[in-house]
């Protein structure tokens, strides 16, 4: 995967945060990836 | 199921939703146009990722999470608030992705690790840049210059 910017500056920052908390999502069956 | 062109879902209008949104929530900085315009980019790209994923099986950057992440919650709200409508919002579905977009309010158990969260956050944000752009990526992930 070719490395991004702004991911990367975003992915800094929320990791530095620990922001991880989401609010909602969409439902999947089997839905796979975090749940947050 | 087809996936619609973004125009073609963007083009959708609904007055009662953005009037509802603007009495909820009068402190929001996004206005009501611009948060559905928003919710509806989502919901497209939720509806994309989903078509990829049987296209592309095997592919394993389609596994992250299409969430609503702290700095989404405005869109969020949105979303809340069409969901208010629900006829409205069964018949946009229905007409636009021939599914029912269901809502799952997250908690907080299965917390991902870090190194868990970071894979997914990266894939997930690659795959909003790659499909929606650079300007929709600091918009819902609040990354001003």
């Amino acid at each position: 995967m070719k490395p991004i910017p702004i991911v990367i500056k975003i992915i800094k920052r929320k990791m530095k945060a620990r922001s991880q908390e989401c609010c909602c999502r969409i439902f999947e069956k089997n839905a796979q990836g975090a749940k947050c | 199921m087809t996936l619609p062109s973004i125009d073609t879902v963007l083009n959708y209008t609904n007055p009662r939703i953005l009037k509802r949104y603007e009495k909820d929530y009068p402190n929001n900085t996004l206005k009501a146009e611009e948060a559905f315009q928003e919710l509806l980019k989502y919901f497209w790209l939720c509806q994309k990722c989903r078509t990829d994923r049987k296209t592309f099986s095997n592919d394993e950057s389609l596994n992250f999470s299409v969430a609503m992440h702290q700095e989404m919650k405005e869109i969020d709200d949105m979303w809340h608030t069409f969901i208010l409508f629900t006829k409205d919002y069964a018949d946009f579905c229905q007409r636009y992705f021939e599914n029912f977009i269901h809502h799952d309010p997250t908690d907080e158990e299965n917390a991902p690790s870090p190194e868990q969260f970071e894979k997914d956050l990266t894939q997930y944000l690659s795959y909003i840049y790659d499909n929606l752009g650079e300007d929709t990526v600091r918009k819902w992930f609040k990354e001003y210059e």
